[in-house]
């Protein structure tokens, strides 16, 4: 067979271009056409060599689509390989970028760190707190029933044991329904004596819930008949801790004030109970005392599936007008609420969470605009670089995509430090949240992290898009021959002085939430407690009943006052049956005053009791309006004396003199004489009303669990110590608990206020902040192009003092638009965040007014540095550059 | 397909490159060559060599260019890239011991 001779290549063709199959077919055709040439020239006839060829060759049609699959799958390779390699390049290009001016990526990274920061941890306290649902099988059906007037708006409270066992066996909405109460008792026998919380339960709570206790049994009806005896279920947490996590515990004996109770079940591991029925040990319910009246009892009921919140609440408003037809003394005036049990624990953070989510997400924004700012300058700074690249044969797209990688990047890095911000936020975040971010800690999971990342790759290329576009010249000549506008022309300035526009009025919108919602705090610190709540130690010392009569627990009570009284550094010293501020009430109705026709349901006038020694006066700092204090001859065979304070005389009597008239007090069947008027108590909080007090002497009406109040001349805190040592100096198994000082009380219970405050001002101050440095950034840019303008101005003769008012006048203007753009968010959010205010007008004018102007102001100082440096322009040297 | 394809694709790559070992060609040539190198014992098919080829360019063992033929037609070029050159050689010392070990068993003792 001939050899077939070297080829030379004559000439190369580009032939790439062609279809991939049709160039496929082309090679395989010319291999046929080679075979049919060399048997034609030795001699075969052509259609003979045809056939040959064929049948050597094989199947053309199916080599052809065996080549043809092959090449595609290789130009997928290649298209990914190139993308791959032209990204890393990219991402390459980008971090050398970045480390090579440390300086922009610094402030591009924490300018995106602060609004990542922030947006991250709120959006992970609205998640954890308000998203994650609670961890109740069924949590949509689980509700709280409880009363409330028919007048007043709100959510229901309490109820008594008979109204509860009437509704239950009333209504048809319901496939379980538990009530309980709460108390403490004096738990000994597992170490030092102490106080326990207790939880006094019904059969069916733990129906409610999907609950089995994990050993023993559940409480049965059995458990809530008058006279059964007392049994106990306790948490996993008190089996495992107190009882040594021992399976044999059922049967065995709890020593509740010095009573042996039964231990019946345990329930299991994780199960959390809501709010106040989460309590180490439950006992039965059973032996209520109270009566209809005694309205000192939760609920929560299970719906029957498919059964809605609406037809239950309907269901149970038309039992509540049976009750207070057939019940009218205790029941009239009354209906009952039923509230989903989620929007009972999470409802009152709703708001003020989302208003703060709002906030942080405006933050963010600002400062994405601040990035994007950054980022266009920058763009002006590198025209020459781009200008050269472009010249050099890249293509527009290129270099835009090569812009937004590095976008991209400060993003990935600026997020990554945000959410690090972020996560130590959480934690301080979790501190001095509301109540509920405790049973509901925020935290940063996956699902906060992927909205993190998502968000801020999202802004950032959407921010840094625009520079890119604007960046890249459309004529690289013209840059490159020095004949371009510098400072990139009109329409980039444009841009920069409207995002600069833009953050001013969000700074704006913010900073008069947060002015709003400071003044209000303003407002409710100024709100007269009516006490004097410095130097105020509390602490609970209760007799349990077992040791202590009506008589021995008076005559104890006595002798520690005198004891703690007669202590250096104690000012004054007084018991009480209830603690300001401590979040407990006990409020009782009026049904009987002296000469007027009784009073039924929600005619009674209602007020906090308050059962005292006499030195509660002077030492919480009441004061006497009329008439006298309660005192020592107050005696128990003396006439029983009280004390009404002014909101209760004024409800009850108006104008008229309450000093002289008696009223009956619940448990009594005499009438205390008012024998004075006393200042005011915001005893639930400053900002909420109260219904006033009632005053009585504990030597007329003993009680057995008093808290104490100790004035003291120095730091309160620090006088723990010595109290319980005199407490346990009188009875060595008499626990304290709940020792606490009144200004901790007080701040307590403002704690959602400061929080909501904290968050707020903070966002406030990170916007101006972001925002002035964008506007400064704007200026000190605007200036620092127009040089040559200003110098030639200058060699013509104007003043630098023209100089400045015209750079002034910018800050002005951009200052100015932003202030009314700012107005008319401010007059949104002030509608938005009405409801966290304090006497406090959503569009209060001079608050609007003075923000405003405040903003205007710090603008124009900003732009002062930028404006000397105007005036400080040489003309000499400008000229001579050019 | 059968795996004696597979064996026959793997031997027909390393005839191919070992073709191109000295300069570029296009697929006819080396036909050509392996047949009468061969003296018609593999390639039953001609067409089987081209995905081989194709396969081979996929893997950047040879890379392919158009030219024209001496006959005057456009033709496909290949010719064997640095990685394609450290190919064959790893190929055929893999090949050598293969041989020789299958040689050292069927020798008679």
């Amino acid at each position: 067979m001939p050899r077939i001779p070297g080829i030379r290549r004559v000439f190369r063709i580009a032939l790439r271009s062609g279809q991939p199959s049709a160039e496929i077919e082309d090679e395989l055709r010319f291999h046929l056409a080679c075979r049919v040439d060399e048997l034609v020239a030795s001699g075969t006839g052509e259609t003979e060599a045809r056939r040959i060829a064929q049948r050597e060759f094989g199947d053309f049609h199916r080599y052809r689509e065996h080549v043809l699959a092959i090449d595609r799958q290789s130009a997928r390779e290649r298209e990914m390989r190139l993308t791959f390699e032209s990204v890393r390049d990219d991402l390459r290009h980008a971090a050398r970028v970045m480390i090579a001016r440390p300086g922009f990526t610094l402030v591009a990274v924490s300018t995106l760190a602060l609004g990542i920061g922030a947006t991250t941890a709120m959006f992970s306290a609205v998640s954890g707190v308000l998203l994650r649902p609670l961890p109740y099988a069924d949590v949509d059906r689980i509700v709280h029933l409880g009363e409330r007037e028919l007048q007043q708006p709100g959510r229901g409270g309490t109820t008594s044991w008979d109204n509860f066992r009437d509704w239950r066996q009333m209504s048809r909405s319901f496939a379980a329904m538990g009530l309980y109460n709460t108390w403490a008792s004096t738990l000994t026998g597992h170490g030092e004596p102490q106080r326990v919380q207790i939880a006094g339960v019904t059969a069916g709570m733990l129906d409610v819930f999907h609950v089995r206790p994990m050993l023993g049994r559940a409480f049965t009806d059995a458990d809530n008949v008058d006279g059964a005896p007392a049994v106990a279920v306790v948490s996993w947490a008190f089996w495992k801790s107190k009882l040594g996590g021992d399976s044999g515990v059922i049967g065995r004996t709890l020593m509740l004030n010095f009573t042996p109770i039964e231990i019946v079940g345990v329930l299991p591991e994780r199960f959390t109970p809501p709010a106040s029925l989460d309590r180490p040990i439950w006992v039965n319910f059973s032996d209520d005392t109270d009566g209809r009246g005694g309205r000192s009892k939760n609920v929560y009921a299970l719906l029957r599936p498919g059964v809605t919140v609406e037809q239950a609440q309907a269901e149970m408003a038309a039992i509540a007008e049976r009750l207070a037809v057939q019940y009218p003394r205790e029941n009239a005036g009354s209906t009952v609420v039923v509230d989903l049990l989620a929007d009972r624990i999470v409802g009152d953070v709703r708001r003020p969470l989302y208003l703060l989510l709002g906030a942080s997400a405006l933050v963010l924004l600002i400062a994405c605009a601040n990035l994007s700012n950054i980022l266009l300058a920058r763009g002006v700074v590198r025209r020459q670089e781009l200008a050269v690249r472009t010249a050099l044969g890249a293509a527009r797209r290129r270099i835009v995509r090569q812009l937004l990688t590095e976008s991209f990047l400060l993003a990935l890095v600026g997020s990554a430090c945000g959410v690090l911000l972020a996560r130590l936020a959480v934690t301080a975040l979790a501190a001095m949240g509301p109540d509920v971010f405790r049973a509901r800690p925020p935290s940063i999971d996956p699902a906060v992290l992927g909205v993190a990342l998502g968000t801020s790759v999202a802004t950032t290329l959407l921010f840094g898009l625009l520079p890119a576009l604007r960046s890249v010249p459309r004529d690289p000549h013209a840059v490159l021959r020095g004949t371009s506008v510098r400072g990139g022309g009109g329409r980039t300035s444009w841009t920069r002085a409207s995002l600069a526009v833009l953050q001013l009025s969000l700074a704006a919108t913010l900073l008069f939430a947060s002015t709003l919602v400071i003044a209000s705090f303003a407002r409710v610190l100024r709100v007269d407690p009516g006490i004097r709540g410095d130097h105020l130690l509390t602490m609970t010392v209760s007799l349990p009943r077992a040791r202590y009569d009506s008589t021995r627990s008076t005559a104890f009570y006595q002798e520690l006052e005198e004891r703690i009284d007669a202590t250096p550094g104690v000012r004054g010293v007084a018991f009480a049956s209830l603690v300001p501020f401590g979040g407990d009430f006990d409020r009782i109705g009026i049904s009987r005053i002296a000469g007027e026709p009784e009073r039924q349901g929600s005619d009674m006038p209602e007020a906090d009791r308050y059962i005292v020694t006499p030195s509660w006066f002077a030492t919480m700092g009441v004061r006497l309006l009329r008439g006298r204090l309660l005192s020592s001859s107050d005696r128990i065979d003396s006439t029983p004396a009280c004390l009404v304070d002014e909101v209760f005389a004024r409800r009850v009597w108006g104008d008229r003199d309450p000093i002289g008239q008696a009223m009956k007090l619940p448990g009594r069947d005499d009438y205390a004489t008012i024998v004075g008027v006393v200042s005011h108590v915001k005893t639930y909080g400053l900002d909420i009303d109260s219904p006033g007090q009632i005053y009585m002497s504990n030597a007329q009406y003993p009680w057995r669990w008093m808290s104490m109040v100790i004035r003291t001349a120095g730091d309160p805190a620090s006088f723990t110590s010595t109290a319980t040592r005199i407490v346990h100096s009188l009875d060595a198994d008499e626990p304290v608990s709940d020792v606490r000082t009144m200004d901790e009380l007080m701040a307590n219970l403002l704690r959602a206020r400061r929080f909501t405050l904290t968050l707020l001002g903070a966002f406030a101050g990170v916007a101006i902040a972001l925002a002035i440095i964008g506007l400064y950034g704007v200026i000190a840019y605007g200036v620092a192009q127009r040089d040559r303008e200003f110098g030639i101005r200058l060699a013509l003769g104007a003043r630098p003092r023209q100089i400045a008012r015209l750079v002034l006048g910018e800050g002005a203007r951009i200052a100015v638009a932003g202030a009314v753009l700012g107005t008319l968010g401010a007059l949104a959010m002030g509608r938005v965040e009405s409801s966290l205010l304090f006497e406090v007008s959503p569009h209060a004018p001079s608050a609007l007014a003075g923000v405003m102007a405040g903003l205007v102001g710090v603008a124009l100082v900003a732009c002062l540095v930028p404006a000397r440096k105007a005036m400080a322009a040489d003309p000499s040297d400008v000229l001579r550059r050019d | 397909m059968p795996n004696s394809l597979d064996l026959l694709q793997g031997t027909l790559d390393l005839l191919v490159l070992r073709t191109l070992a000295r300069e570029a060609m296009h697929g006819y040539t080396i036909a050509r060559l392996i047949k009468e190198r061969s003296s018609g014992v593999f390639l039953v098919e001609e067409g089987a060599l081209y995905p081989a080829l194709h396969r081979l360019e996929r893997k950047g063992w040879v890379e392919s260019e158009w030219g024209i033929s001496e006959n005057n037609r456009k033709a496909r070029y290949y010719q064997l890239t640095a990685a394609g050159r450290a190919a064959l050689r790893a190929q055929m010392t893999e090949w050598n011991r293969y041989t020789r070990a299958v040689a050292g068993v069927l020798q008679p003792a």
